[in-house]
Parts: structure tokens; C-alpha cells; sequence
């Protein structure tokens, strides 16, 4: 990708009577940047995560990419091709999975979904068969495809939607937000067969995710997307060096605590942070590359007699906003 | 597999997705039915009434909507999804089908399927019997069985650009039913009529702006009317081939400035 960006102009909605009509006519238009001076390249065979916060423009730029929307500006290319002007030769080497809709005929058995694609992407039925054999191996479908889509559990249409997908032998496999709204067991089960995909069929993977897991257990590679604007590439090792393991550590006293006053806080510095006050309970803040959770507690413990700890890793989205867009 | 091939199976597979709901087929083929059987009768009163508007008997009348609505329902059996297009951009629906190596149009069109059998079939029968009715009034010549072929021909080609053309507004204003109500449902209610009836502005809309009166009114001045030239076929022709063009213009335009939707 070379400075890809897009930018919507809408016009500001009209209600009631002839909205649209109105809205036609209307002047007001209201502009989004959603994505400003993308360049990343992604070689074969890589596994790359594709990660920001919600409207950081992830899916604007993988809906570019499959050749669904047109750039503002810049240029994509996949294989060499551009999405836009060579839509269909790209759609056939592609396969691309939105986790918050399915490609799949709803009211018909997956079998049926296979049928219809195998015939628009022109596979013979001897390559049909080959593939689903293959595919069904790391996907294991047969047992629920004769099973209309809309009956199946979120884990199988999901399945199911992967192995649409592949069908056609895509050599690049797109990926937005496979495992949302699963339960662990699913998603563990999504992840292996990603993992199968990439690493002993050779595709190309790129994913989006809000899922910190997806990305520790199978991207060698993290992209980092905020506003628009590409703020991190690199491995995952990396990416925690740069921002470390921040941990929240939740305290609850027996008695109301004891802390030490601003002046005696100042003098001896401690490698944690307060981050909330309520009565008896304390939230503190640390990062686990400086310090050890054990010694965090231990110098909490001098304020007062501890009841309860939870410590808990807050969500990596909220700490990749906070680190690139420090306190407002 | 040709293109052609897989959109029969594609039509195929809409009709069994269909057959999921049957009772509800059901219901909506009895309703559906009754409705344009109920509209026609409306207007065959009215006219008795009357005897005729304007010099035009109620047989011709029911010529110039047995056209009509021929070519809407035809129009409304493969088109069905230009014709209900907004959910297309509102749910972005249409990514799934940008991510089809077809054609988009064709995606499109075979992504949904309306049946129509009833409502074709009572047009149809309207439009037989005042043909029939015509014909043993010698009032025209046989001649008036490949024109009239001709001219449902023509009024789908009409129909559907004039939907296409709203559709592809849609990849702007994303809302377009209202639109739709507009340039579809209001001059298809508009064209039951012969124009003559109405003022010169609703005329000059329903020839230039949205070309429905060269769906039935004009050629039939021509058919059955045999008031203007034989100029008036060629002409009806070259609207629906100019509006087709026009349409696949605005669409393919408009396919770069959609937008989708949100996650």
C-alpha cells in the first residue's frame, strides 16, 4: 500500500418526510478522514495482525484492499494488481472472512454455500472435491454442512465461512475479526486451524482482532493502526518492549488505609502508580517489566491489612490508545 | 460453467431459500394476487362509468396497463434487488457481493429473486383479453402481437434503468426507498392512464425526465391508436437503449463512491 487514505463525505442525514430527497439537495456535508497515509507491504506466507481501537480505520482499509471500497488517494496493490481496476482477476486469489457477517446463504445447508461458489469461481468438480478433502481436514465441516447456515453455532458458521472462503484456493486469506463474540473453546479451536492454514498450507495471512490472544498466538508480525495513521510495525516481542506489561492491581483493606503523605511519596519513589482511591479499596497501576507484582503488594501491605487483591491485565486496545495519545 | 449457468443456479438456490418459509410464500402469492386483480377492477369501474376518457374506451385503457404492468412484474422477477436496493447499502450487503469474481451488476441482480408468477399471469390476462377484445373489433390489425412483444420488450428495458438509475443515487444519498416511491411506484400509478389526462409539466416529466410514458402511452398512439407514425417504435426503442446507457453510466460511477458501512 502507498499513501492510501480515504476520506468519506457524507451529508449530514435528514429526518422525516422525504429524508433522502432532502439530504440530496443538502449542502451540509460532514467529512471523515478514516484512514491518512497508509505504506506497509505484506510479503508471502507472513501471518500479520492488524490491530487498533474501534474506528481506527482497520476495516476501512481491509474493505480498500479487497477491492470493495475506492481509495481517496494512494494505491493498493495485491500481487501487483489493483483491487479497483482488476476487481474480479483479484477476487479469485483472494479469500476474505468479515467475522460480523457471513459470505454464506443463510437459509441453505452449507453444502449448498460450497455449490454455488465452487461454480462462480469455476472449479472443476474433481478440484471441488480436492479441496473440500483438504479443507475439511483442517476444518472438519463435514458433520454439520448438510445443516441450513442460520441453524449453526457460532464456531461452525465460522468454520464453514473459513472454509468458503478457501475454497478457491485463495493464496491470500483476509481475515476481519474471525473470532469475535466466540466463547474460548471456539476461538482456541479458530486459532489452530488458522495456525494449520498458515503454516502447513502456506497462505498468507492478515487478520484484524480485537482479541490480544489471536494476536500473542499467531502473528509474527503486528501492524498498529490509530486514527488512521500506521504508529507500529514490527514483531510482537517488540511491540511489548515498547509498551511493556502494565498490570491494574486492585486492593481491598480491612480498615481504611493509611497513605503516606505527598511529601514522604515524593521522597521515596515507587515503581507504581495510584490510579484509584475509594474507601477501603486501592487501584494501582505498574508495569511488569520494572517491577514484580509480589513487591507491589508487599509495599502496599505496609499501608494497611490487605482483604483482597485482583490483579488483572487491562485490555491491550485501551493501552495502545493510551500510550499513542497520551492524556487529553 | 457460463455465466449464464450460474446465474439459473443462483436463481435456483434464491427459490429453495424461499421454499424455507413456505407458508409465508404462500400467503404473499395470495395477497399479492388478490391486490393487482382488486387494482385493475378499481379502474375497469371506474371507466364503465364513464364509457370513456377523453376518446380512449376501456379496452384500450386496459391495453395501456396490461403493458405496463407486464413489464413491471417482469422487470420486478429478475431486478427485484435494483428495486429494493437501499438494504444493499445500508447493511453493506453489497460487499459480499463485490467479493464475487462476477460481474457486480450481475451479483447483484441473482442476489435475490422475487416470483412473480401470479401478478405476470393476471397482466397478462388483462392485456390478452383487451387485445383480444381490439382485434374482434377491428379496431387493429394482427400486427399488433409482435409490436406488442416488442414494446414489453422495450418497457421492461425502461423499467429497469429507471430502477438502476435510482439504485445508483443510493451510492450517494444511501437512503433511496423514498426516492424509489418516487420515480418507480408514483409514475407507474401515473402510467395506468393514458397522459393525455394530465397537465403538460407531469407530461414532459413522464417523457423526458423519467421516461415511463414511452412504456406503454406513446407506442400505443401508434398500435392502437394509429394517431402517430410508425416513427414512434423506433423511437420508443432508441429511449430504452439511451436510458440503459444512461443508467449503467450513473451505476458505474457510483459503484467507486460506495461506501459500506461500519463495523
Amino acid at each position: 500500500m502507498k499513501g492510501l487514505a480515504k476520506t468519506f463525505r457524507t451529508s449530514v442525514p435528514r429526518e422525516g418526510r422525504f429524508g433522502a430527497v432532502r439530504s440530496l439537495l443538502s449542502r451540509e456535508k460532514r467529512t471523515v478522514q478514516a484512514v491518512k497515509r497508509l505504506d506497509f507491504a505484506v510479503e508471502r506466507g507472513e501471518f500479520v495482525g492488524f490491530i487498533g481501537p474501534n474506528g481506527a480505520g482497520k476495516s476501512t482499509t481491509i474493505k480498500m484492499l479487497c477491492g470493495i471500497l475506492h481509495p481517496s488517494e494512494g494505491e493498493v496493490l495485491v500481487f501487483g494488481r489493483s483491487p479497483q481496476r482488476e476487481r474480479r482477476p483479484v477476487a479469485r486469489r483472494i479469500g476474505v472472512v468479515f467475522g460480523q457477517r457471513t459470505q454464506l446463504w443463510w437459509d441453505l445447508p452449507l453444502k449448498d454455500s460450497f455449490a454455488i461458489l465452487a461454480a462462480m469461481f469455476r472449479l472443476t468438480r474433481s478440484e471441488k472435491e480436492r479441496q473440500l478433502d483438504r479443507l475439511n481436514e483442517a476444518l472438519s465441516f463435514r458433520d454439520f454442512w448438510d445443516t441450513p447456515v442460520r441453524k449453526l453455532s457460532l464456531g461452525q458458521r465460522m468454520r464453514g465461512d473459513l472454509a468458503a472462503a478457501l475454497l478457491h484456493d485463495p493464496e491470500l486469506l483476509v481475515l476481519d475479526e474471525p473470532t469475535i463474540g466466540m466463547d474460548a473453546g471456539a476461538k482456541r479451536q479458530i486459532r489452530a486451524h488458522l495456525k494449520f492454514l498458515n503454516e502447513h498450507l502456506g497462505k498468507t495471512v492478515l487478520l484484524t482482532t480485537h482479541d490480544m490472544n489471536d494476536i500473542e498466538q499467531l502473528c509474527r508480525r503486528v501492524l498498529v493502526i490509530n486514527r488512521g495513521e500506521l504508529i507500529f510495525d514490527g514483531g510482537m516481542a517488540q511491540l511489548r518492549g515498547r509498551i511493556g506489561m502494565p498490570t491494574l492491581i486492585r486492593v481491598v483493606y480491612r480498615r481504611e488505609p493509611k497513605l503516606p503523605d505527598a511529601e514522604l511519596w515524593a521522597s521515596q519513589p515507587r515503581p507504581f502508580r495510584i490510579a484509584g482511591r475509594r474507601e477501603r479499596e486501592l487501584t494501582v497501576s505498574c508495569n511488569r517489566t520494572e517491577t514484580r507484582v509480589l513487591d507491589v503488594l508487599r509495599a502496599l501491605g505496609e499501608w494497611g491489612e490487605v482483604d483482597d487483591v485482583l490483579v488483572e491485565e487491562p485490555d491491550f486496545e485501551d493501552i495502545v490508545h493510551e500510550i499513542y495519545e497520551p492524556a487529553k | 460453467m457460463t455465466w449464464m449457468g450460474i446465474c439459473w443456479l443462483l436463481y435456483k438456490m434464491n427459490v429453495k431459500a424461499r421454499m424455507q418459509y413456505r407458508l409465508n410464500f404462500v400467503l404473499m402469492t395470495m395477497l399479492a394476487s388478490v391486490v393487482t386483480v382488486a387494482e385493475f377492477l378499481g379502474l375497469a369501474v371506474v371507466l364503465n362509468a364513464f364509457g370513456s376518457i377523453k376518446g380512449w374506451s376501456v379496452w384500450e385503457i386496459g391495453y395501456l396497463y396490461g403493458v405496463l404492468m407486464t413489464a413491471k412484474y417482469v422487470y420486478r422477477a429478475f431486478g427485484s434487488a435494483i428495486n429494493n436496493f437501499e438494504p444493499y447499502l445500508v447493511n453493506g450487503q453489497l460487499d459480499q457481493l463485490l467479493l464475487r469474481p462476477m460481474p457486480l451488476l450481475l451479483a447483484v441482480i441473482t442476489s435475490r429473486t422475487r416470483m412473480v408468477g401470479g401478478e405476470l399471469l393476471q397482466s397478462l390476462t388483462v392485456l390478452g383479453v383487451c387485445i383480444a377484445r381490439l382485434l374482434s373489433e377491428g379496431r387493429v390489425t394482427p400486427w399488433i402481437l409482435p409490436q406488442t412483444l416488442f414494446i414489453l420488450a422495450t418497457g421492461t428495458v425502461i423499467m429497469f434503468s429507471v430502477g438502476l438509475a435510482t439504485a445508483a443515487i443510493g451510492f450517494w444519498i444511501t437512503r433511496v426507498e423514498d426516492l424509489s416511491v418516487l420515480t418507480d411506484n408514483a409514475t407507474t400509478t401515473a402510467c395506468q392512464l393514458p397522459l393525455s389526462l394530465f397537465p403538460d409539466w407531469l407530461r414532459t416529466l413522464l417523457l423526458a425526465a423519467i421516461p415511463f410514458g414511452f412504456i406503454n402511452y406513446v407506442p400505443a398512439m401508434h398500435i392502437v391508436k394509429g394517431e402517430w407514425g410508425g416513427w414512434t417504435l423506433p423511437l420508443t426503442g432508441a429511449v430504452a437503449a439511451l436510458s440503459l446507457a444512461a443508467a449503467l453510466w450513473l451505476w458505474r460511477i457510483g459503484v467507486a463512491k460506495y461506501q459500506s458501512t461500519g463495523t
